[in-house]
């Protein structure tokens, strides 16, 4: 891990640490605690996000992901209750956004629902063959709930955090100001979060399309970056990409059912990035 | 119509694939004969049967599987085995021509002889002479005449090539082309006897290879982008793996060199396809990646991510902190992510937008500018470049192939 603490400025000493987790990186910036207690909760927070990532990651052999994937729809997988409510989640997700988020999409099979769940043996079995089962749209932003979590319990006010530069939470507000301002590389302006979380959808940072359509198993080509602004980053990440592959159409269909919760369409205009950057 | 609607002032060649273009042609039906329904033949047939104005009424080829297979399409069209006999055929307005590249000036020529409009397949001709006396006569003739330069209908390419005339991204320094294929460009044949009928696109009494074949597209963007004819071209070509009895390179590198310094290269291998196809056109404060649709910034704005905020607080600075990512190395490659040029997704290339606007200038009689004058000179360019890697030498643009 890295971490940084800085007391530079005796008004409002602040951290920041980084790790790899999730093929990609989870920041953290904490102002106004001490150095102590800024190692304390940016090694609770790595450890927590390393448990959530042992539970969802389907290459991870030991996963209850990757044991229902290598199952072929055979076996019965029993899960603790954190997986076991993800699950269930996602699927009442997956209802919620008319099929635009759901954890199999990459899936050979169309059956629906991709698993069933026994609530008395707390036990997954995929519906059937040629499913599987990817955390990919909702895993960060999953972890940097239960990191949130952790934050409150620790006593810990104020902090930012982005994980893989496509979901960011905010505890509190920014030093020197009454929010933390956040921006998308894709342009579209400032986003004020307070006590908020933001995610981010659209094409890889290369310009490669990466997200799959669950309803016709396309991927989805251009068509400017989603940001959702809410509560839970987990809810954040699944309705962007819920939203970024649903038809303009269907957007506020799906956003009524998530009260509290707000989205932004960003396609950038060729004028206005020429004017920000030549 | 799609995004081409929207580009209409600065693009008049695009007037058919507009509500207006489209009035234009209400009512009006261009009858097609398609004169080698083959490969890029058939592909045509399938963008016609899209175009409400556009009815295929007749079918010509010697070689009888194709011939069927567009049949197959196209019921209803009259066959022939002779283009001759389908150039007088009175309810043919309009001809299609998809055959290998030696005889495109023949049947081009004798179209307009026979009073027809004339979509010719890229590359215009063998020869520059033909090119030009191609040129000539399709305009004496009056008749609507389209070479398939398909890029220049491209909505993606005509928006970025009006930014880059009109110098948004400062004066443009480079143009790269490349071509890269892993394969031996060969068509299955039925019978030895038909292989050079066949694999024409491999043989030199009907091909000129690569440069015809691809570059053709490619060379257009230097022209386009820069607005001047390059004044020399060198390059070297060889056959360097597929040694099947082939006659044209299947390795070629060229630099095309304008008045100003600027070169543009084309650079073709089909031993090896890693890096695709790749159009880049290289401006002092952008580059422009045609293939991707995308824009990138020489020095695009520093967005600081979420770690520069512990420098900011030092401070006592509160700023907009953006999600952090793109770290800058001065001698490697950019790893700034840019921006579409288009804002929407654009499906296709040109291709379709292409027929619609031949079939809006048949039914309105109006040639629209530049669009022959562009085709041409992109098959001057390619033929030039093959010279150069026959004869070895740096060969100079030959004034008497520019137009007056």
């Amino acid at each position: 891990m890295e971490f940084v603490y800085s007391a530079k400025n005796p008004d409002a000493p602040v951290a920041f640490a980084s790790f790899g987790a999730m093929h990609s990186v989870f920041e953290i910036v904490v102002p106004g605690v001490s150095e102590q207690e800024a190692r304390n909760v940016a090694g609770k927070a790595e450890a927590m996000v390393a448990a959530v990532e042992k539970k969802l990651n389907r290459h991870d052999p030991d996963s209850v992901f990757s044991k229902l994937d290598s199952s072929s729809g055979l076996a019965t997988v029993e899960v603790d209750d954190e997986v076991f409510s993800i699950l269930q989640f996602c699927e009442a997700f997956r209802k919620s956004t008319a099929g635009y988020f759901d954890i199999a999409a990459l899936s050979i099979s169309e059956i629906r629902p991709a698993y069933i769940m026994s609530p008395e043996k707390r036990t997954v079995s995929l519906a059937g063959q040629d499913l599987i089962l990817d955390a990919g749209g909702f895993g960060k932003g999953y972890a940097l709930d239960v990191v949130r979590s952790m934050l409150e319990r620790e006593g810990v006010d104020n902090a930012l955090m982005n994980f893989g530069d496509s979901s960011v939470t905010a505890l509190g507000h920014h030093p020197y100001g009454d929010c933390w301002k956040v921006e998308t590389r894709s342009g579209g302006g400032s986003f004020r979060l307070k006590g908020s979380s933001l995610s981010v959808s659209g094409l890889r940072p290369d310009g490669i399309a990466h997200i799959v359509n669950p309803v016709d198993g396309t991927l989805v080509g251009n068509r400017g970056a989603v940001a959702v602004e809410g509560c839970s980053a987990f809810v954040c990440e699944v309705l962007s990409t819920a939203l970024y592959a649903a038809p303009e159409a269907m957007r506020q269909a799906i956003m009524a059912a998530f009260g509290g919760y707000s989205y932004k369409v960003i396609k950038q205009d060729l004028k206005q990035w020429i004017g920000e950057n030549l | 119509m799609g995004a081409a609607g929207l580009l209409m002032s600065s693009v008049p060649w695009l007037k058919g694939c507009t509500p207006a273009g489209q009035a234009e042609m209400s009512g009006g039906k261009v009858r097609f004969g398609i004169i080698g329904p083959g490969s890029r033949g058939s592909f045509h047939i399938d963008n016609l049967l899209k175009i409400p104005q556009a009815e295929i009424v007749a079918l010509c080829d010697n070689y009888k599987a194709n011939l069927d297979k567009a049949s197959a399409k196209v019921p209803s069209a009259r066959r022939y085995d002779d283009y001759r006999k389908l150039l007088e055929d009175k309810e043919v307005d309009a001809v299609i021509i998809a055959t290998p590249l030696n005889l495109h000036y023949r049947m081009a020529t004798d179209a307009f002889s026979a009073g027809k409009h004339v979509f010719c397949e890229k590359a215009m001709a063998y020869t520059m002479e033909e090119c030009l006396d191609m040129y000539r006569k399709g305009k004496a003739s009056g008749r609507i005449f389209f070479v398939g330069q398909q890029r220049l209908f491209d909505p993606k390419y005509i928006k970025i090539m009006d930014s880059i005339r009109a110098g948004e991204f400062g004066p443009v320094v480079n143009v790269r082309n490349y071509w890269f294929r892993n394969n031996d460009w060969r068509r299955p044949v039925p019978s030895p006897d038909l292989e050079r009928h066949v694999n024409w696109r491999l043989y030199r009494e009907y091909s000129r290879g690569l440069m015809t074949e691809l570059a053709c597209h490619q060379l257009q963007n230097g022209t386009w982008a820069i607005g001047m004819l390059p004044k020399q071209v060198m390059g070297t070509g060889n056959i360097i793996y597929w040694k099947d009895g082939r006659e044209v390179f299947d390795s070629v590198c060229t630099i095309y060199t304008f008045p100003n310094g600027v070169n543009m290269t084309f650079e073709s291998v089909i031993s090896n396809k890693h890096y695709g196809m790749g159009e880049q056109i290289l401006c002092k404060d952008a580059t422009i990646d045609l293939v991707m649709g995308r824009l990138y910034a020489e020095n695009p704005k520093r967005r600081s991510g979420i770690r520069q905020l512990v420098g900011e607080i030092e401070q006592g600075i509160f700023s907009s902190s953006a999600f952090a990512g793109t770290s800058w190395s001065p001698e490697n490659a950019s790893a700034d992510p840019g921006i579409a040029i288009m804002p929407e997704a654009v499906e296709g290339d040109g291709s379709q937008e292409m027929m619609q606007a031949f079939c809006h200038s048949v039914l309105t009689g109006v040639q629209p500018p530049h669009v022959l004058e562009e085709a041409y000179y992109g098959s001057i360019l390619c033929l030039l470049g093959d010279e150069a890697l026959l004869q070895k030498k740096i060969l100079e643009f030959p004034e008497e192939f520019r137009l007056s």
